[in-house]
């Protein structure tokens, strides 16, 4: 049997909301064509820098405050995605990618362009892309079943039946809040636990062993074995954080989190077989490069 | 032998038929007493007057294999269209089971009222009440 350490987990998270989206008005005072910086009605902390947010209006009009040349192909469209960067006010920023808008300088920030009109958006956060959680420490799943007694008259042994499956855990993670190369950082989580319109959930993945990584000792076969990967995956709320401050340590954050909706515990244990193009190309994801389709397994 | 009875020698039997999956059942016996002191006496004293019985029990809603559910069947005593004739009896027979011996209290009554629920990481059951009604059938406790 083969025997692995910690090191060969990570925590990959994807940002997203399940509590919906948010409509509001951006007024023409609201957007500021020089600075590249727009604001509308909503409350403190329900975007977060670092989140793709799809803007949509809701009349059908376009979306013509974002300028041409921040849209796929030029055209202004009725609805876009783009990453955003909050600042100290409150304003947000449009970036073209994550790392550009944690970073919230100029590369990247895409052109506003001034309105004469109102324009009614609905704001929703879109779950797309998984990234790492940067700086974990160690991270702690417990799954919980409950059972029910159904123990009748003239029995003799206790009957239980099995009910609902619960779980929560709780993460370590030194902080940090700068761009990581495209990492998430603990930051965030503690930024998701205060946002109070749409909830603080978020998708999780916990590996136990992620691809490329191997058992400290014991039997294990590097051919085989190496890019076999093993996680738990679920929906979660952030119910908690807490960071610690010492003289002469790293900062910590600790995170607690309950888990909604199911539990699963997956593997992938054989090589994923990727669906090409007539050229032999892979078939590209949004999320980015590296990302192809894949074949659903036999 | 000395013997302490529990759960497990508990039993409801239902116009002779022993329901399945009974969590617990209770039966009270009362007795009205009317009070005959009078002028003079130092004591209060009384004369029996007419007893009462009545229970309650709890059966997990529960189809076995042939699709029998007793529960249902007691939730129908009182859950009818129709509505509940003078004929609605059930013969009730609560009873302690000691080897081959049974302690029984049994009675005729009417189910007087039924309930049952459903909850989030419950088991549904349905609870019954009864109210017995002329003498105790047999009592051999």
């Amino acid at each position: 049997m083969g025997v692995y350490l910690g090191n060969v987990g990570q925590v990959e998270l994807t940002r997203k909301s399940l509590e919906g989206s948010k409509d509001s008005l951006v007024n023409p005072s609201d957007v500021n064509a020089v600075a590249n910086r727009f604001s509308f009605d909503f409350n403190e902390g329900f975007l977060i820098t670092g989140d793709l947010v799809e803007l949509a209006t809701t009349d059908g009009t376009d979306l013509d405050f974002v300028d041409a040349t921040g849209w796929d192909g030029g055209v202004v469209q009725t609805s876009g995605n783009w990453y955003v960067y909050i600042d100290q006010l409150g304003g947000v920023k449009l970036y073209d990618t994550f790392a550009n808008s944690l970073d919230g300088s100029a590369t990247g920030l895409i052109s506003l362009t001034a309105i004469a009109r109102d324009i009614p958006i609905r704001a929703s956060i879109r779950d797309r892309d998984a990234r790492i959680l940067a700086c974990v420490i160690n991270y702690e799943l417990n799954t919980n079943r409950e059972a029910v007694d159904i123990t009748c008259l003239s029995d003799e042994y206790r009957q239980q039946y099995s009910s609902l499956i619960s779980g929560s855990g709780r993460l370590t993670a030194e902080w940090d809040y700068t761009n990581n190369d495209g990492d998430e950082t603990v930051h965030y989580l503690m930024q998701l636990v205060l946002r109070t319109e749409i909830g603080s959930s978020f998708h999780a993945k916990l590996y136990i062993k992620k691809q490329d990584s191997a058992a400290a000792g014991g039997p294990f076969d590097v051919g085989t074995q190496t890019n076999d990967s093993l996680w738990w995956e679920f929906d979660a709320l952030v119910t908690g954080s807490a960071t610690s401050f010492a003289s002469g340590q790293i900062i910590q954050s600790g995170i607690e989190f309950v888990a909604t909706g199911p539990i699963r515990l997956r593997a992938q244990t054989t090589p994923g077989d990727k669906m090409l193009q007539e050229t032999g190309d892979e078939i590209l994801l949004e999320q980015g490069a590296g990302n192809a389709l894949l074949l659903e397994g036999e | 032998m000395a013997k302490v009875y529990t759960g497990r020698d508990g039993r409801l039997l239902i116009d002779g038929t022993e329901q399945i999956k009974v969590t617990n059942w209770s039966l009270t016996g009362s007795l009205e007493v009317l009070e005959t002191t009078t002028l003079g006496d130092d004591q209060r004293s009384y004369v029996p007057g007419v007893q009462e019985f009545s229970g309650s029990a709890t059966l997990l809603y529960y189809n076995d294999g042939t699709g029998r559910n007793d529960a249902a069947t007691a939730l129908k005593k009182v859950l009818k269209i129709a509505g509940v004739q003078g004929t609605d009896t059930v013969d009730m027979r609560l009873r302690l089971v000691e080897g081959n011996t049974n302690h029984d209290v049994r009675l005729t009554a009417y189910i007087t009222s039924v309930s049952f629920s459903a909850g989030v990481g419950e088991v549904s059951s349905a609870q019954i009440s009864f109210q017995g009604t002329g003498a105790l059938t047999g009592v051999t406790i």
